[in-house]
């Protein structure tokens, strides 16, 4: 005479009877999880996820006077614009340049033209993301009274990634610029920067340390 | 003589002694009613299927294309009246929200629970010097504080902001204006300033 044994997802009883199960053991759970990782639903039943972080990347003015013009103009014009983005964000590579920035998802990219000279043009994301773009940004105030630059959140291949908005002196107004891209088809890093589509009156290059810590400009991971 | 069904959760072995036991079994999580995206959250002693409290996910409807907002389904442009917002490719990442929308221009949008950051901005046009204000509307109620535009674009850029949190079920969103201006262009003669600088984000938090 035989006996069926009782099985508990292949587990079989011990002596005394018991079954001991962990999670990655039940029938719709598939795990290799690594620290910090969640539990989530899909397709395939219960699996890891890993959490993203809020932000991928920051970038903030610095509050100092010091430094050069990319040119010996004090105007700021397109023609200085680099790989067809707004170059009007002036940067140092010291702190704080980017306070919050985690470079496994995005960097800044920076055209130096000497020491004291840097402005930031774009940020570089990694693909396999949706990203959320802000920019909070003011040109000079020793611009024109009523001048403005009107700003479009694109991709270096031209693709645009939201609403046109237009920034203008810290004494007149300052208005978020929002963008979204979505870079999980990418096969590389996406190139995402601001595009001048005009302006109106004389811009100045920003320079001066009243004007710098108002530039602050964001990416953050959305999915 | 009687035997002992042996049972685990609720499951009996089949005919070959095993037991299936899958999440949902187990005697202090429910899996009822998930979708794919939705994690396993704590509460009140038992564990439930739940959108992922830590999944950054975002409604973005902002395209900057150029279209005339007498194209949307707006009923007027008077205080009272819900503004319509332009994106054909609207980005909805938010488990379980909803966009209402006809012709690519957004009216409304239903939230699921959970807390929300909403930004939205309007750029309504005007024949004359004038101004109206907006708000976002959760239910039919006002949220957090008033947008601004007038007349030029200098006047744009105020835009409504609030955080709105959905407690239980689903609650609907807009925005509405909350004034009436007399030199407010009619909805045939408004133009496509609206669409190429108007935006509605909508940041899950929690």
């Amino acid at each position: 005479m035989s006996h069926l044994t009782t099985t508990v997802q292949t587990q079989t009883p011990s002596v005394t009877g018991s079954v001991s199960l962990s999670l990655d053991q039940l029938s719709d759970v598939s795990t290799s999880a690594s620290d910090g990782d969640l539990l989530t639903s899909s397709a395939s039943g219960w699996v890891e996820a890993t959490a993203k972080p809020n932000r991928a990347g920051d970038y903030v003015g610095i509050p100092t006077a010091e430094g050069y013009f990319p040119t010996s103009s004090a105007v700021y014009s397109q023609i200085y614009d680099i790989s067809g983005f707004y170059s009007n964000i002036r940067t140092t590579t010291s702190v704080p340049l980017s306070v919050i920035t985690d470079t496994a998802y995005c960097t800044n990219q920076i055209q130096v033209y000497a020491q004291n000279s840097k402005y930031w043009y774009a940020f570089s994301l990694v693909a396999g993301y949706k990203y959320q773009l802000e920019a909070n940004l003011i040109i000079p105030e020793n611009s024109s009274s009523g001048a403005w630059v009107r700003l479009q959140w694109r991709t270096s291949t031209g693709t645009t990634l939201g609403a046109k908005g237009y920034i203008y002196r810290q004494s007149e107004r300052k208005n978020p610029i929002f963008g979204y891209v979505d870079t999980t088809g990418a096969s590389g890093a996406t190139i995402v920067g601001l595009t001048n589509l005009g302006q109106s009156g004389t811009c100045g290059f920003m320079q001066a340390g009243t004007d710098t810590p108002h530039l602050q400009i964001s990416a953050r991971i959305v999915e | 003589m009687s035997h002992n069904t042996i049972s685990v959760n609720a499951q009996t072995p089949s005919a070959t002694g095993a037991i299936t036991q899958a999440l949902g079994d187990l005697s202090d999580v429910s899996t009822s009613g998930v979708n794919d995206g939705y994690a396993l959250v704590y509460s009140s002693g038992a564990w439930s299927g739940a959108p992922n409290p830590v999944s950054n996910t975002a409604i973005f409807i902002a395209e900057g294309a150029s279209q005339a907002y007498s194209g949307s389904g707006a009923s007027g442009v008077s205080s009272g009246d819900i503004v319509e917002f332009y994106d054909g490719n609207v980005i909805n990442s938010i488990s379980g929200a909803t966009i209402t929308s006809s012709s690519s221009w957004v009216s409304s949008v239903t939230l699921p629970v959970g807390t929300y950051r909403v930004r939205a901005h309007v750029a309504l046009t005007f024949s004359a010097s004038d101004s109206v204000k907006y708000q976002i509307y959760q239910d039919n109620i006002a949220r957090g504080g008033a947008g601004f535009v007038g007349q030029d674009d200098i006047t744009m850029g105020n835009y409504a902001s609030a955080f709105v949190i959905v407690s239980s079920g689903t609650d609907v969103l807009d925005v509405r204006l909350t004034s009436t201006a007399t030199n407010i262009n009619a909805i045939n003669a408004q133009g496509t300033r609206h669409a190429e600088y108007g935006y509605l984000i909508i940041e899950r938090v929690a």
